[in-house]
């Protein structure tokens, strides 16, 4: 039903729930204002290194950038072990911890060649997957996909079968077609899929185990642009029109924003319409007040979730038309840790379902996040996949507790498998809710394809 | 007087004032990095701090930073290293050292060599 009164902004609809809850809330101060004036004043030294999320960390004795892959080689036959390499610290795995040698391949970046006949390119493994799009937009090319962040370096991307969305596109790594190995002896590998195919299969996705990869021959495709549409609608009618949604966008996504009962879709399709003004990043006085409205209706889930929902549902959906690398790639001013499990599509909304359920009846702002579910079967597998992710402590304990991250160690018997995804995209709508969101995060669906790599499914990224 | 450059006037004042109680001073004098410093600045920090979409301090904008030099360089240098709100940790420049960060942050705190995106002093 078309509503007969002008809807107000949705910075005044927030303004006016967050001054409506406050008058109703316990007059605690919200612990998001309390540990925002928070005082660190320790300073460590030597400087240790910890990733993205601040989920992993460690104390390297040495540190190395080399400036070429001929320094590389030399620097990595002496290093003292384990050597590891990282690119922007954006995995959620313990891959680079090391009491040993740490290496960047920051100086090692760019795009140094491409064939504007077969649209592949040259790019250094160093080279972050922001830099690589301009690069390659200057040369009138694109990936087929993208991941929704993109500060990762293409080798880390690579190595990890980073993805993005899409039923039938595939991870970062399956866009390779040749890379550049050296070795832990220091010898350079150069393989594609007729020389050295067995090291060429097994490097893409291979975490750094096989060597430090160098250079890689991406396949690119003229430039194109997408439409990206946003909407909010209930979680059920989401859940309810999966099928169709799936399979007739390009890309598809959606968040769900726990205790609310709403979730935010998004979806992009290629289009040939002129490019839209991209969005002000106008919203950050309306997150911060939904953050507040969110935490002083904590005491009563019924009235959030009442609230939420007036609030979200009055919503218009939005559109941004641009080219690909802007509307698959975020940015991302809220870190957060991330638990992804890979299930057949057709189990996942049950799934999904049931970690919806296991969070709200498990958590809220005064209860334990520590209750562990019961064992679930694991359930692993290549194209489908659903994901999970929390935001930062404490959070991630709570998800932790309840479905156990299968990529991670963990001194539980059992991984419960469930789908989910918890994170946010870089639409004012999404980053709004994001940052509003409650404790738990947000779940997140998400329909693609890792690679064809085995390992593909155990490094969440 | 515009209500702009008041404004401009009023930072530049707190940030002198600001950076007075810091031990080690930076000023409203233009910063320039050497090759190498410049180079993990064009990798690193300005993937964040020349994108106003990220909601960064941006480069060279005094006011922005004003606020933030306030607590303390000891405070920055962690913030830096162990990484704040969006910030990640050691801003992703795995080689830096300490005084690296502290210059890299100095120079983006810093005014424009270019004269018109100087604070009026």
């Amino acid at each position: 039903m078309k509503n007969l009164l002008p809807s107000p902004s949705r910075r005044q609809l927030l303004q006016y729930a967050t001054a409506a809850s406050a008058l109703a809330a316990t007059g605690a101060i919200p612990s998001i204002v309390q540990s925002a004036f928070a005082d660190v004043t320790a300073t460590p030294a030597p400087l240790p290194w910890r990733n993205w999320s601040g989920g992993q960390s460690c104390q390297p004795a040495m540190r190395a950038a080399p400036a070429n892959e001929t320094a590389l080689a030399e620097l990595i036959t002496g290093a003292k072990t384990p050597v590891r390499a990282v690119g922007a610290g954006h995995s959620f795995s313990p891959l680079v911890p090391t009491e040993g040698t740490l290496l960047t391949l920051d100086r090692i970046s760019g795009v140094t060649t491409h064939d504007p006949e077969t649209h592949q390119a040259d790019v250094l493994a160093g080279t972050r997957l922001a830099q690589m799009s301009d690069e390659l937009a200057k040369r009138g090319l694109a990936f087929d996909n993208m991941p929704d962040i993109n500060k990762q370096s293409l080798a880390g991307a690579v190595s990890t079968s980073t993805h993005g969305t899409g039923a039938e596109i595939g991870s970062l790594s399956t866009f390779l077609r040749s890379l550049r190995l050296v070795t832990a002896s220091g010898d350079v590998i150069e393989c594609d899929a007729k020389t050295k195919p067995e090291i060429y299969q097994a490097a893409r996705v291979s975490m750094g185990a096989l060597g430090i990869i160098t250079k890689a021959r991406v396949q690119a495709r003229p430039l194109y642009k997408l439409k990206r549409r946003t909407w909010v609608a209930p979680v059920e009618e989401m859940l309810d029109a999966l099928p169709e949604l799936e399979t007739k966008n390009r890309n598809f996504e959606f968040y769900y924003i726990p205790y609310s009962g709403m979730a935010l879709g998004i979806s992009n399709n290629e289009t040939d319409e002129p490019e839209t003004p991209v969005p002000v990043n106008e919203d950050d006085d309306g997150l911060r007040q939904l953050k507040m409205l969110e935490d002083w209706l904590g005491w009563s889930p019924p009235i959030r979730r009442w609230t939420i929902q007036k609030i979200l549902g009055g919503m218009e959906p939005e559109e941004r038309v641009d080219y690909s690398h802007k509307t698959l790639s975020t940015t991302r001013g809220v870190r957060f840790n991330e638990m992804e499990y890979h299930l057949p599509r057709e189990a996942a909304p049950g799934a999904l379902r049931e970690i919806i359920e296991t969070i709200e009846k498990t958590t809220s702002r005064s209860s334990s996040r520590s209750k562990s579910a019961p064992p679930r079967p694991t359930t692993s597998g290549s194209a489908p996949f659903t994901a999970a992710r929390a935001l930062r402590s404490p959070s991630i304990n709570f998800m932790n507790g309840t479905t156990n991250p299968i990529s991670k160690p963990s001194n539980r018997s059992s991984a419960n498998i469930r789908a989910a995804r918890i994170g946010a995209s870089s639409t004012r709508w999404s980053r709004r809710i994001l940052r509003a969101s409650t404790p738990s995060g947000m779940i997140f669906w998400k329909c693609g394809r890792h690679s064809t790599q085995p390992a593909s499914s155990s490094t969440p990224i | 007087m515009s209500g702009t450059g008041l404004k401009m006037i009023l930072a530049a004042l707190a940030f002198a004032f600001l950076l007075g109680c810091d031990d080690k001073q930076a000023d409203l004098t233009p910063v320039t990095l050497d090759a190498r410093l410049q180079g993990i600045y064009t990798h690193t920090c300005a993937a964040c701090h020349a994108d106003a979409e990220t909601g960064a301090p941006q480069t060279h904008n005094v006011a922005a930073w004003a606020p933030r030099l306030s607590k303390g360089a000891d405070v920055l240098l962690t913030h830096m290293v162990e990484g704040f709100n969006g910030m990640p940790p050691l801003g992703q420049c795995v080689e830096c050292s300490a005084d690296d960060l502290t210059a890299l942050m100095h120079f983006m705190a810093a005014p424009d060599k270019d004269a018109k995106n100087r604070a009026p002093e």
